[in-house]
């Protein structure tokens, strides 16, 4: 039976004809039996129907293909090497993926090692590049990737790929090992997917993680806020409306919709995305990851993992870039404005995102900001610069020294950009 | 899937069939001219800016170093097309924002208004404002929701967030437009609901 407030949360995507049919099924059950959910379905309706009605005189009327097909200009020539675009992969048969994760063994060993793999490798593989290995598994796990829609058992020691999903049920937990030596305990009732070996996400559930120390980044996202990972262990809890993250060793820094904060260990935050300022608290580590002690490594499938190059660094990503900025130096008495200032690279797309997170000496929270992958991608000008945050400025006074993150967020693309910033003031 | 598709047409433009570029047109237009009317509605400027987007994505389509893509790409060359209109068009801009400096407008601001005006006019503009005041990456999703009544699938291809995402994202976002705006009183079965079934 939903509750309430679980069906709140699916009434705009029913308004919008974006449930799937499970969940649709659940929310006409419960709105069958809830006049109170009806009603707020009702506003929602409404409001819908007021902003589709507001722009419908702006609405794009016609068709541009005419006047676009009409003037077509001449297509560039990529000059360089450019190679016949590959149609689609075909998935690779099971000994050329062997031979390729297979070390310089001799020959008894290779035989050994290709039995024990053979004895675990799951029957289909989903496309896509392998960033760790399930290396325990209890109870009902499922896996599941976008090309393999189906959702398939979990066997011990198979690979995981670049794009997988994984759910656990009542009783299901897991246990991942990614490349780059982290290592990922998913509890009960758990949705998650691997976007990479430094990159995962949960939808749903309860997760520990232990990230190894590595020049790149290690993301985790979750429908409440970001969490950015600096070589530590942590755990992290979705909840209906708030993700909960607790630290027992290193630093870990979390962000929502509208601002950040930093936990160190023996902190915890409660994460919603609205929710301004975010305030840590202290919590004991021991007990909120309790249930992440019972869950250990098999012995055999943590000695395959061992033999894979997956500790290979793939590329190695400079970490934040940190300016410390006293305007005093520069007769300023009050900073206005903040000014960014990059070169330009070579490449005119697939720049990375980067969230700005401003804080004062103290490191407290001031506000925080967001540079578009898309505004790194002119090569043509030799120096850019943009001037951000006068109205967050406006609200911040008396402050004499600020502390500027710049975080890559490589979901857009995966080129860096370096900056130079200055404070503006009178 | 989708994605598939389109990497197709993009793999036969680039062999020389201009009229698969002609097909991405028609699937890519409605977005694309959300996003112009985003940045430059305000200025008359979304139909030039979308045929230029267009005729920018088509001359680097060489460029594109990945076909599954291109909507992501698109709209990145969207947004590009209409920084530099505005760049050119509106010397008054003191700032040199490759980006048009959105300001952060505070709720107060936004809540305050005509009420009970009928002017589709200012309505509009207590939108605009309210939309203003919702947290970024909120606010190009709307417009694409509202103004081309794209779907969550069409939506996530060309934002490049995942459709969880820009589920939770139109959920909060409608939760803060209804703050913002006031209740638009509904009784029972007059309400028409808006099913955008592609």
């Amino acid at each position: 039976m939903a509750s309430c407030r679980q069906v709140d949360s699916l009434l705009q995507a029913y308004v919008d004809g974006e449930l799937s049919n499970a969940e649709r099924v659940v929310l006409e059950q419960h709105l069958n039996e809830c006049a109170a959910c009806v009603g707020t379905l009702r506003h929602h309706q409404a409001n819908a129907a007021f902003l589709f009605e507001v722009f419908s005189e702006f609405r794009l009327k016609g068709d541009l293909r005419q006047a676009v097909m009409a003037h077509l200009p001449e297509m560039e020539h990529f000059h360089t090497a450019y190679q016949t675009p590959r149609r689609f992969e075909h998935t690779r048969s099971w000994s050329q993926r062997v031979s390729s994760l297979m070390p310089a063994f001799a020959p008894a060993l290779l035989l050994l090692l290709a039995f024990a793999l053979w004895m675990f490798w799951p029957p289909m593989q989903a496309p896509g590049r392998t960033i760790g290995m399930v290396v325990q598994e209890e109870g009902s796990v499922t896996r599941s990737h976008e090309e393999l829609p189906e959702w398939r058992n979990v066997d011990l020691g198979s690979t995981v790929r670049q794009d997988e999903m994984f759910e656990t049920d009542s009783d299901g937990r897991l246990m991942i090992a990614l490349g780059g030596r982290s290592e990922l305990k998913v509890d009960f009732n758990s949705r998650v997917k691997l976007l990479g070996e430094r990159k995962v996400q949960v939808d749903d559930g309860h997760i520990w993680l232990n990230v190894g120390k590595d020049e790149r980044l290690f993301r985790v996202y979750t429908p409440s806020g970001d969490i950015t990972v600096f070589g530590t262990t942590f755990d992290v809890a979705v909840l209906d409306n708030a993700t909960v993250v607790t630290v027992a060793t290193g630093r870990v820094e979390v962000q929502n919709d509208i601002t950040f904060a930093a936990l160190g260990p023996g902190q915890q935050v409660e994460l919603a995305p609205e929710q301004y300022p975010l305030k840590p608290v202290q919590a004991d580590p021991v007990t909120a990851m309790a249930w992440a002690d019972g869950l250990v490594a098999d012995e055999k499938a943590k000695a395959l993992f061992d033999r894979t190059d997956l500790h290979e660094a793939a590329r190695v990503m400079r970490a934040e870039q940190v300016f410390v900025l006293t305007p005093r130096e520069k007769n300023i008495s009050e900073v206005s404005a903040l000014k960014f200032m990059w070169k330009p690279g070579a490449y005119e797309s697939g720049h990375s995102s980067y969230d700005v997170h401003v804080s004062d000496t103290n490191m407290n929270p001031l506000f925080k900001k967001h540079l578009e992958g898309s505004l790194f991608d002119n090569p043509q000008v030799t120096l850019h610069m943009t001037e951000l945050a006068e109205a967050e400025m406006k609200s911040v006074s008396g402050v004499s020294v600020l502390h500027i993150k710049v975080v890559p967020d490589t979901r857009t693309g995966r080129i860096e950009t370096s900056f130079e910033v200055e404070a503006l003031g009178n | 899937m989708h994605q598939d598709k389109h990497a197709e047409l993009v793999f036969r433009c680039l062999e020389g069939d201009s009229d698969a570029y002609r097909v991405l047109v028609q699937r890519y237009q409605a977005a694309v001219y959300a996003t112009a009317f985003y940045y430059a509605g305000r200025y008359g400027a979304t139909e030039d800016i979308s045929q230029e987007a267009f005729w920018a994505a088509y001359r680097s389509l060489p460029h594109l170093k990945d076909p599954h893509k291109f909507g992501v790409w698109l709209k990145e060359i969207t947004t590009r097309t209409a920084a530099n209109w505005l760049r050119k068009n509106l010397p008054r801009l003191r700032h040199e924002t490759p980006l048009p400096h959105r300001r952060t407008v505070s709720l107060e601001d936004a809540r305050q208004g005509p009420t009970t005006k009928a002017e589709h006019g200012e309505t509009f503009e207590r939108v605009q404002l309210a939309i203003d005041a919702l947290p970024e990456r909120y606010r190009l999703p709307v417009v694409l929701r509202y103004l081309q009544e794209l779907n969550y699938e069409e939506i996530s291809r060309f934002t490049g967030e995942s459709r969880d995402e820009i589920r939770g994202i139109l959920h909060r976002a409608s939760r803060k437009l209804r703050e913002i705006l006031g209740d638009h009183g509904a009784t029972e079965g007059d309400a028409q609901w808006h099913r955008a079934g592609k």
